[in-house]
């Protein structure tokens, strides 16, 4: 399968945070999610990804095409949605159109448009009288309206009601039914990842701790029910941290199957995103330490 | 380069109804008497420096609308970004340069007291040049400080360069200046030239080195 996005071993240090070299591909065709908390480093890959800051070490490649070299060649082809809304408030849609017309090669103004007829988004009105999801949609509108092969969302259900997430996604479903659309989806909202992407790539403290088939993951991982007596039976191989709470132990389990090979009596639950998300914070905080 | 011209344009006319309000004031202050000249051209000098803060606004908006931040995920160069910031410049710039030969007509019909018409003119064309120069030298602060430090040095600068030329008016004998003014008008033109480019060529190492 062919890669529309590739990190290899993409470093970058700042004075307090380091980007550790990280290896992400995002296969064409699917949905990457990208989660970890605020801070983590996703926005600071998506920055690396259009040079919006410099690379320090390895290399970005975005349709086998480098991503410092042929930089503009790939933005034509790129739709991307910023967690804020990036125009001045007192701009209309229709002022957008114009920028973007002039700066788009591919640009469709009847998308555009059409776009935002089915978003219900007045084509005439400041964006500062929008709510946060109109504004979200009009930056997605701007973004599939010049043909853009990956679309690179950041953080995009902040702030968003259900009802306005749910539009999104069904958005991006729509999106990714052309054969050679891939979409990036970074989010701390893991509900919505696990709903629509097809890969997750897990990024803790600017290091990435998984990436891999949202399937699979969610297949292997679990989380175990043990009682207080039995907590220290258990072999630390089996899971990656724990919680205790008042009637013993929850832990993450990596790989459940395993895990109740050996121990067949556990109670083992299916794990969500969040939950694997919150324990590999845990495990960082140093908890198992502290128990 | 076209987009980035064009959206701080549709900043500028956003304002469209306050900066008219405000010529509209200028001309009725200029016309009064209030000023020490009865010229209308008088008028200009305020619309050149209008113009310059202008031309300095979309600075200020693509940093309030984190635009700036994000700009470069859009396919547009950093070069490009610089360039349509000095053909607004002069964009603004001629206006300033309509606006003062429409004053001057003015002038020239209607005050009767212009002793030398063609020094009345060359001195208020070259007057239109503190435009570009002002330009020259806030843009290469704006980039480098931003939108709002960057205004701040400006002003200092400004203080700054007008205490150095009021120094030397005063204290230099007076020269001849009409049989000088031609060549005078020329070398200005070649300088703000020269120095617009530069800044320009200055603007983009500071936009590049602005990328962390």
């Amino acid at each position: 399968m062919k890669n529309s996005l590739l990190w290899h071993k993409a470093e970058k240090k700042f004075d307090s945070f380091y980007l550790h070299p990280t290896t992400i591909a995002v296969e064409q065709g699917s949905i990457m999610g990208l989660i970890g908390q605020n801070g983590s480093g996703k926005t600071t890959l998506i920055k690396l990804l259009f040079n919006l800051i410099r690379l320090d070490g390895g290399e970005i490649k975005v349709f086998d095409l480098d991503s410092r070299k042929q930089e503009l060649q790939i933005k034509q082809r790129i739709g991307f949605v910023p967690d804020n809304n990036l125009f001045y408030e007192k701009f209309t849609p229709k002022d957008i159109h114009k920028i973007l017309s002039k700066l788009y090669e591919n640009w469709q103004e009847n998308l555009f448009f059409q776009y935002l007829e089915k978003f219900e988004i007045p084509k005439t009105k400041n964006i500062e009288h929008f709510s946060m999801g109109m504004k979200k949609k009009l930056l997605i509108a701007a973004a599939l309206s010049h043909k853009a092969e990956l679309l690179i969302l950041d953080e995009p259900m902040n702030g968003l009601d259900p009802v306005a997430r749910g539009e999104i996604r069904d958005i991006l479903q729509e999106f990714i039914e052309t054969e050679n659309h891939s979409v990036l989806l970074s989010s701390h909202i893991t509900e919505d990842l696990e709903k629509i992407a097809d890969y997750v790539t897990l990024i803790e403290k600017g290091q990435i701790i998984f990436s891999q088939n949202k399937e699979i993951l969610l297949e292997n991982y679990g989380i175990a029910h043990i009682g207080k007596n039995e907590f220290s039976e258990i072999e630390k191989q089996y899971y990656v941290s724990f919680r205790k709470n008042a009637f013993g132990y929850d832990m993450l389990l990596k790989n459940k199957k395993a895990f109740l090979e050996k121990y067949s009596g556990a109670v083992v639950d299916n794990a969500h995103l969040e939950d694997i998300m919150l324990f590999y914070h845990e495990r960082k905080k140093g908890v198992i330490a502290s128990c | 380069m076209l987009g980035m011209l064009l959206k701080d344009i549709i900043y500028i006319k956003k304002l469209k109804k306050t900066l008219l309000y405000i010529i509209l004031l200028l001309f009725f202050l200029s016309i009064s008497g209030l000023f020490e000249t009865n010229y209308l051209s008088s008028l200009s000098y305020f619309v050149m420096f209008f113009c310059v803060n202008l031309s300095t606004l979309p600075f200020s908006y693509d940093s309030y609308s984190h635009f700036s931040e994000y700009q470069y995920a859009l396919p547009v160069s950093r070069k490009t970004a610089v360039y349509s910031r000095y053909l607004l410049g002069l964009v603004l710039f001629g206006i300033c340069i309509l606006f003062q030969s429409f004053t001057i007509l003015l002038d020239l019909f209607l005050q009767k007291e212009i002793g030398n018409p063609e020094e009345f003119i060359m001195i208020q064309f070259s007057a239109v040049l503190f435009v570009p120069l002002l330009q020259s030298i806030l843009f290469p602060l704006l980039y480098k400080f931003g939108a709002e430090k960057g205004r701040l040095y400006m002003v200092g600068i400004i203080i700054f360069v007008c205490c150095i030329v009021g120094f030397f008016v005063t204290e230099s004998k007076p020269i001849n200046i009409s049989i000088h003014l031609l060549p005078f008008l020329i070398g200005i033109l070649l300088f703000v030239t020269l120095f617009y480019i530069l800044s320009m060529l200055l603007c983009i190492k500071i936009e590049q080195k602005n990328q962390k």
